[in-house]
């Protein structure tokens, strides 16, 4: 029995120059553009695996063409919409939670020291 | 709801249209909850918080709108609802590109039609036009790319349905359905022998009238020759005999006192005011005695300052540029203006289609030619 070789984790970070700084403070605007093209992505993405799941269930393979063929079903297309719906309730939760808070709270009171 | 099937409706890989539901979701999201959230937060938060400060409530709209970029509500839904208009086109886009051939071709004018289609690759495209992308659709109504080009007609079609998350119904044709239902009820003995839909588009708001009026002749008119050639080859899969033209409303070639009703639908928030003024005059000179001209521009008004601003969100979101001058027009003096008499003026009113609760009714304006 051997040890094992005592091994250095490797370094993450390069030395040398610092990081091009590129974004600018009115590039957020852009990025949250992206950000939603994104959702949208992951949206589709989510919506080709349950038509996986509905192709299975319905005792075929989920080939190339029978993806195309699936035919949504009022059922299945409603579930979509609702787990669409709360997904971008949570990743909106940031945005929303102000608003929520003004609903609940009223009013933002001065606080007392 | 879905989208009724049709010969020249685009069609959608499985990709494509779990893209078109995630953007028709995203529209919903803003439109019901986050747009109307606006309200909770002036209401609870930032109204109170200026009127403590200044012992009044903000007197216009500038000073709402400023009040309300304080919050990061405001500007964070602000964003997610423009992201969602130019996912929307760019997704749209994407799916009729790839099938455009086949689209063109369905469009084209074949021997059995039912209507007619004429276009006009020399028409002017007018500044106000050309330069701004209208509800930030890139390309606009009007841009050719090819000389039997679809693609605008088949995007709006399309995208307007995404958009609307079906709002408008499975035809999109909620407007023109409202309108002539207003007209049969309102003027019973008007027996239209023609009918001019000005700025038709994809031909969504022309058909309606076919379907109201049997009997006559239906035109629409636009600008934009992908419109027409999309909306007569869509008419034609609908079996609905229309004769669609590429013209400049303010300026047609039909002759004086030919058509018996004149309508536009969803076109005169988009255009400055003196287009507006002029597409009513040409509807005068082409209405025949007893005729009736009606204008539905689509937006609602609003006395209080942040309601104003709600109102404008379009114009401030998304290249709506000239929807705030069609707001502050004089329609009485406009439609004087135009040649009509004074205890001629006809207004209306229908439902929103979308922000359905959230808006007051929309009105549309109107004449009776002497």
């Amino acid at each position: 029995m051997t040890d094992a070789p005592i091994r250095k984790p490797r370094r993450r970070f390069a030395r040398g120059q610092s990081r091009p700084e590129y974004l600018q403070p009115g590039d957020i605007d852009q990025v949250m553009i992206m950000l939603v093209a994104l959702m949208s992505e992951v949206s589709a993405l989510r919506d080709r695996i349950d038509t996986h799941e509905a192709v299975a269930d319905l005792g075929g393979t989920a080939t190339t063409d029978a993806i195309e063929a699936y035919e949504l079903t009022p059922e299945r297309h409603a579930a979509r919409e609702a787990k669409r719906e709360a997904m971008l309730k949570r990743v909106l939760r940031v945005v929303t939670e102000e608003r929520d808070a003004a609903a609940t709270d009223g009013p933002v009171k001065k606080a007392t020291a | 709801m879905f989208q009724e099937r049709h010969a020249l409706l685009p069609s959608e890989t499985h990709d494509e249209a779990a893209r078109y539901a995630f953007v028709s979701s995203l529209r919903k999201m803003f439109t019901v909850d986050l747009f109307p959230g606006m309200r909770t937060v002036y209401n609870e938060r930032q109204r109170p918080a200026f009127e403590a400060k200044h012992g009044r409530t903000p007197d216009d709209v500038r000073e709402a709108k400023t009040l309300m970029e304080q919050s990061f509500y405001y500007r964070g839904s602000n964003v997610i609802g423009r992201a969602a208009q130019e996912l929307l086109w760019d997704t749209v886009g994407e799916s009729v590109e790839r099938q455009l051939d086949t689209l063109d071709e369905a469009a084209k004018p074949k021997p059995g039609d039912l209507g007619t289609l004429r276009t006009n690759p020399d028409l002017p495209i007018p500044r106000y036009i050309d330069s701004v992308d209208i509800h930030v659709m890139p390309g606009n109504f009007h841009t050719e790319l090819s000389p039997d080009d679809t693609f605008a007609g088949a995007l709006y079609d399309r995208g307007v349905h995404v958009f609307s998350f079906g709002g408008l119904g499975a035809r999109n044709d909620g407007l023109g359905v409202a309108m002539a239902a207003f007209v049969r009820e309102t003027y019973p003995d008007l027996k239209p022998k023609r009918i001019l839909d000005m700025g038709c588009g994809p031909g969504f708001t022309t058909l309606p009238w076919k379907e109201a009026f049997p009997d006559a002749e239906v035109h629409g008119i636009d600008i934009g020759g992908p419109q027409v050639r999309y909306a007569h080859g869509r008419a034609e899969a609908m079996g609905e005999a229309i004769h669609f033209s590429q013209q400049d409303g303010t300026a047609t070639d039909f002759p004086d006192g030919h058509f018996d009703i004149v309508v536009s639908m969803l076109v005169t928030h988009e255009c400055p005011q003196p287009v507006i003024r002029a597409l009513f005059k040409e509807a005068n000179r082409l209405l025949a005695p007893g005729g009736l001209t009606l204008h539905d521009g689509g937006a609602s008004y609003a006395s209080d300052p942040f309601e104003n601003l709600l109102m404008s969100w379009f114009g401030n979101n998304v290249n709506e540029p000239f929807s705030a001058g069609f707001k502050s027009l004089d329609y009485d003096q406009a439609f004087i203006d135009a040649g009509f008499a004074k205890d001629k003026l006809v207004r209306g009113k229908r439902d929103p289609v979308y922000l359905k609760g959230q808006l007051p009714r929309i009105s549309f304006v109107g004449a009776m030619k002497d």
